[in-house]
């Protein structure tokens, strides 16, 4: 639970019954009020790097981690490493250097110079845009809509290998506003519809979410049924691959060579998302031994090194840890 | 400080971060990296120390706001607490008659109200490790954020953000998606 960020939220399941008095019941209260205090600690920086933003000229979209955490009853339920912004493609280098790095590093602040939704336009996420109150700041914050979508993706494009993340995904459900779009979320493309439709049906199934208004179309579809396994094998299934050292680290260590392997196989929700698939019927089998051809292939053509930038462009841009 | 001025004790605000939960309040102290717990009595006991208030107005409050005896023994046990985790301006001197106090004298006094001991003014410790084990690395910057440095919650710690480490414990990085 704590490796997992899930400490704060099974404190609050347990905080009021015999467990709450157990050992682990004080550790799972000890997580939920540190992360309730790197929660205040994260206002006052993200007060700061907004403040420095705007002075530049410049207006970010707030998503992710802090975002995600008002969702709660409580902003210490959800933990995050750092603050997700999003500039335009164009004010990316202009951020940065209101930031004051490189190399300074000022501040825990993941800045995104890509779109934080498929097919969006930037001005069309700033239309839908809303004002968040930060300490003495306003923020724009990507709108419920975009944001539910963000949500949903980056837990799939991640093999949703972190059980905090499908929370997310059920509290944005649950805390929808009275005016959410379903029309505008939904639209642009089969592809997008199906993403969302599985990430709030894992959400509704297995976590027990209850959002109300569902459309028909997302209300009455069915899981493909090897989805909620998978889901809960990555669940147990430890470290993923791409949080490990690099392959190339491994081999020369035969003993290590089986387990890198072995976690090295291509989780099914992935490779779903990274080969641009539908979540739908037919067996993972297939795209999971292609991820693994591929993967090979640019490990015997050297092409896996530290600083290649093909290891992220082929990558949904909402692969970020946190 | 003199006793006269301990009876009108000062709560330290700079380089804090204060979250209130409705059981507990959460002071994070910036200066010392140290993040403690204050239950309701210590909590109320800290809130009052504007340096206006004295410690015979604090106990009258004890009793209006938690309905607990109005102990000025309990307002000295709070305020030595609060001493000891640097959360007041000044470390208060107890005067003779407070520092005769034990904690079981205390505990006597409210032993007579069944339960109440729970709300003994208690200061703890929070020894958790932080949410940067949520990102697989964390960049030094990050590092400052976090409640138990220089450990880091046992991550590898990246000079840039935009970089994570190999492995725990590595030195090397390489960009995030790695």
């Amino acid at each position: 639970m704590l490796e997992t960020g899930a400490g704060g939220l099974a404190w609050w399941r347990v905080r009021d019954t015999e467990l709450a008095e157990s050992p682990v019941g004080v550790d799972l209260q000890q997580a939920f009020r540190a992360q309730t205090l790197q929660s205040g600690l994260h206002a006052r920086v993200l007060e700061e790097a907004v403040g420095k933003l705007c002075s530049a000229g410049l207006q970010p979209l707030l998503a992710k981690g802090w975002l995600a955490a008002g969702l709660y009853a409580q902003r210490g339920l959800r933990p995050y490493g750092d603050i997700d912004l999003w500039v335009r493609p164009e004010e990316h280098g202009a951020a940065l250097e209101a930031l004051g790095y490189p190399p300074g590093q000022q501040y825990p602040v993941d800045l995104h110079g890509n779109s934080p939704a498929r097919d969006r336009s930037w001005d069309e996420l700033y239309a839908r845009a809303r004002p968040e109150e930060v300490g003495g700041v306003s923020v724009q914050a990507l709108g419920a809509e975009d944001h539910l979508y963000l949500l949903s993706v980056h837990m799939l494009a991640h093999g949703a290998w972190r059980p905090l993340w499908l929370c997310d995904v059920a509290a944005a459900l649950e805390s929808l506003p009275e005016d959410f779009d379903w029309d505008y979320c939904l639209s642009g493309g089969k592809r997008r519809a199906n993403w969302l439709t599985t990430a709030i049906g894992l959400a509704t199934d297995v976590l027990g979410a209850s959002p109300g208004g569902l459309p028909t179309a997302i209300a009455n579809a069915r899981l493909p049924r090897w989805l909620a396994p998978a889901l809960l094998g990555s669940w147990g299934g430890g470290t993923p691959y791409m949080h490990t050292s690099p392959m190339g680290l491994t081999v020369p260590r035969p003993g290590a060579l089986w387990n890198a392997l072995r976690i090295r196989w291509p989780n099914p929700i992935q490779v779903t998302i990274d080969w641009n698939r539908g979540f739908d019927r037919t067996p993972r089998l297939p795209v999971q031994f292609a991820e693994c051809v591929v993967r090979s292939g640019r490990f015997l053509l050297g092409r896996q090194t530290a600083t290649d930038p093909s290891l992220t462009s082929r990558r949904f841009p909402f692969r970020s840890s946190g | 400080m003199s006793a006269t001025e301990s009876s009108f004790p000062k709560a330290r605000q700079k380089d804090l971060v204060v979250e209130e939960l409705p059981d507990e309040t959460l002071v994070y102290d910036l200066e010392r990296d140290k993040a403690h717990c204050l239950n309701p009595t210590a909590a109320m006991v800290w809130n009052r120390c504007d340096g206006q208030t004295s410690v015979a107005d604090m106990a009258a409050l004890l009793e209006q706001e938690l309905d607990l005896p109005a102990d000025e023994s309990l307002v000295w046990m709070a305020l030595d607490r609060l001493g000891k985790a640097r959360l007041l301006e000044e470390p208060v001197t107890l005067p003779g008659e407070a520092a005769r106090y034990s904690r079981r004298e205390i505990m006597r006094t409210l032993s007579r109200v069944a339960g109440l001991t729970l709300l003994l003014p208690a200061v703890s410790s929070i020894t958790a490790p932080l949410a940067a084990m949520q990102a697989s690395c964390i960049p030094r910057s990050t590092c400052k954020f976090v409640l138990v440095p220089p450990n880091c919650t046992g991550l590898p710690i990246c000079e840039q953000p935009t970089k994570c480490c190999l492995t725990k414990n590595a030195t090397q990085c390489t960009p995030k998606a790695c």
